[in-house]
């Protein structure tokens, strides 16, 4: 029988902040999202009076007026994620990095004691790491995730045959992942308030309302392992970057600069992993649901910024209107290939000069920040680069599997 | 702006700290405060000095110097020196937030030998203006908000 752990850090970002600040402990934190408008992670203590994830800083600061408000800096967040799997990495190798502050351990074939696993894993990494862990134990990824979401903070959940009907029974349906508001209110209307009633409903019913993935839940809550632990991220389908403009703004070099600062984010990855792009869709956000795109069709596939910046320009400039305020970019590459699947060209062999380039910025950044040497289009944002706190965003965290 | 500050109640003796509201470890002052003083790093050790000037007729009578005025010179005929204030939070506008290694400032001394110390500000970034909605903020040692 399989053997799954869920390990979730409990407040994760607070608790990151924690370990280099003490004197935040037993305080309310709440860390602030990309703009400092909204506040994107709290403490316990923060929660406790009532502040909820993406309450704007004026309400919490009204509700909790002796908070503590801290930039977030996810280059940090991203550190102590790796420090966390390098001890976990000793109870097994096969593990999965869901998510910056979540991973599943697969402990099949492993002897001993689930609970007492659990309890070491979790003082090893208060001890060493200095965060706060909740972990689930079960023989399926979902119950282990709902197990580990159960006891928090720094709770520890081992669902097996014994007690899992039990389990089940006191578990509301929307703590199966994927089940949100309007999914809920679809199973309740059927009756399906518990994941006890969410198996004993027929698995035609859960299939039609909640297709696939819903039916693989429901084997997985009765211990029927489905769903791996997965070691390798699937390739990606698409690679974009991209992020909100800081007070929006009508200021076209500005906005193109900010644009090129993205572009630049999105050749880093490119060359991370190892992909290349045939198409690349330039998006300029006016307000929420009202945004322009333009898409740029590549000569061939390429991760090169000589290649990419002038498709860049082209959809910017088709898409800016002069005296117009924009709140956001995106720039999107799909589809993408691998570098290693690349058809050789017999006669044109690259601009060598330009590779050489190339690689020598990409050591510079490796070496002195991501921004370090850069492109001058992107001089008009100097501003945004005066802060290394931007340098990394949340997508810039590497081999996770979702946001 | 800041007008408040927190520091760690290890970086100084009991002594030292008397009069002054601690609370959680933390000392707390206030640039209104009857007794306001900032918390200096030297190297010979770290000391409390008198924040900005309320009673000395020579000194600008404010807790905060603008960053441009000290480029432009304006406080040369002071001749102030820089220094290093030990926080680790701060207030400003209703809003209480994180600081790493400290605040720059300057010291200058009054008409009666005694060293006042000025809170060194600079034009809100827009991260800060958005969190805080002042207009300018402390130059802060290492760290950008």
């Amino acid at each position: 029988m399989k053997t799954i752990a869920h390990i979730d850090a409990d407040c994760f970002y607070v608790s990151c902040e924690r370990v280099r600040d003490s004197s935040l402990c037993g305080r309310p934190v709440g860390v602030l999202g990309n703009q400092g408008a909204c506040v994107i992670a709290r403490s316990y203590e923060m929660k406790e009076r009532g502040i909820t994830v993406a309450t704007p800083i004026w309400k919490a600061k009204k509700i909790c007026p002796d908070g503590i408000y801290v930039k977030r800096d996810f280059a940090w967040y991203g550190a102590v994620s790796k420090a966390m799997h390098k001890v976990l990495r000793r109870y097994s190798d096969v593990l999965e990095f869901y998510s910056v502050d979540e991973c599943f351990l697969d402990l099949t074939g492993i002897d001993g004691s689930w609970e007492e696993m659990a309890l070491s894993m979790q003082r090893d990494i208060k001890e060493e790491v200095g965060i706060p862990v909740s972990i689930g134990i079960a023989p399926t990824r979902s119950l282990a995730k709902i197990g580990s979401d159960k006891n928090k903070p720094f709770g520890i959940s081992v669902v097996d045959q014994s007690n899992l009907d039990e389990f089940l029974k006191t578990t509301p349906v929307e703590e199966i992942c994927g089940v949100g508001r309007r999914l809920r209110r679809r199973l309740h209307s059927i009756g399906v308030r518990s994941c006890l009633d969410y198996v004993r409903t027929p698995r035609r019913t859960i299939k039609k309302l909640l297709f696939k993935p819903g039916e693989e839940v429901w084997y997985e809550l009765q211990g029927k392992s489905l769903l791996p632990v997965r070691t390798v991220r699937p390739q990606r389908q698409v690679v974009s970057r991209g992020g909100q403009i800081p007070g929006h703004s009508s200021d076209k070099n500005y906005i193109f600069a900010l644009v090129m600062r993205n572009l630049e984010r999105l050749l880093e990855a490119l060359l991370r992993y190892e992909l290349e792009i045939l198409k690349l869709q330039v998006v300029l956000q006016k307000s929420r649901d009202k945004y322009y795109s333009s898409l740029q069709v590549l000569p061939d596939y390429s991760s090169e910024f000589d290649v990419l910046a002038p498709a860049v320009r082209k959809g910017f400039d088709a898409l800016f209107n002069l005296g117009a305020s924009y709140g956001a970019i995106h720039l999107i590459g799909a589809p993408v290939r691998s570098v290693h699947f690349k058809q050789l060209n017999l006669f044109d062999h690259g601009d060598q000069r330009k590779r050489k380039i190339y690689e020598v910025k990409h050591l510079i950044n490796a070496k002195f920040g991501m921004f370090a040497l850069r492109s001058a289009t992107t001089a008009d944002a100097n501003e945004i680069f005066r802060d290394k706190n931007s340098d990394h965003e949340i997508c810039d965290i590497e081999g996770k599997f979702c946001f | 702006m800041c007008t408040i500050i927190e520091f760690n109640i290890l970086e100084f003796s009991k002594d030292a700290l008397v009069g002054l509201r601690i609370s959680d470890g933390q000392v707390r002052v206030g640039f209104t405060d009857r007794l306001s003083v900032l918390p200096v790093r030297s190297l010979s050790g770290n000391c409390l000095l008198e924040w900005g000037n309320k009673m000395d007729s020579k000194l600008p009578r404010t807790g905060f110097c603008k960053k441009e005025s000290i480029l432009m010179g304006k406080w040369s005929w002071l001749c102030p020196e820089p220094v290093e204030i030990v926080a680790n939070r701060g207030f400003s506008n209703g809003t209480w937030f994180q600081i790493r290694e400290g605040i720059k400032g300057v010291k200058v001394v009054g008409r009666d030998g005694k060293e006042h110390v000025y809170l060194l500000t600079e034009p809100s970034t827009h991260y800060f203006k958005t969190m805080t909605g002042a207009v300018r903020m402390p130059v802060l040692i290492g760290q950008v908000i």
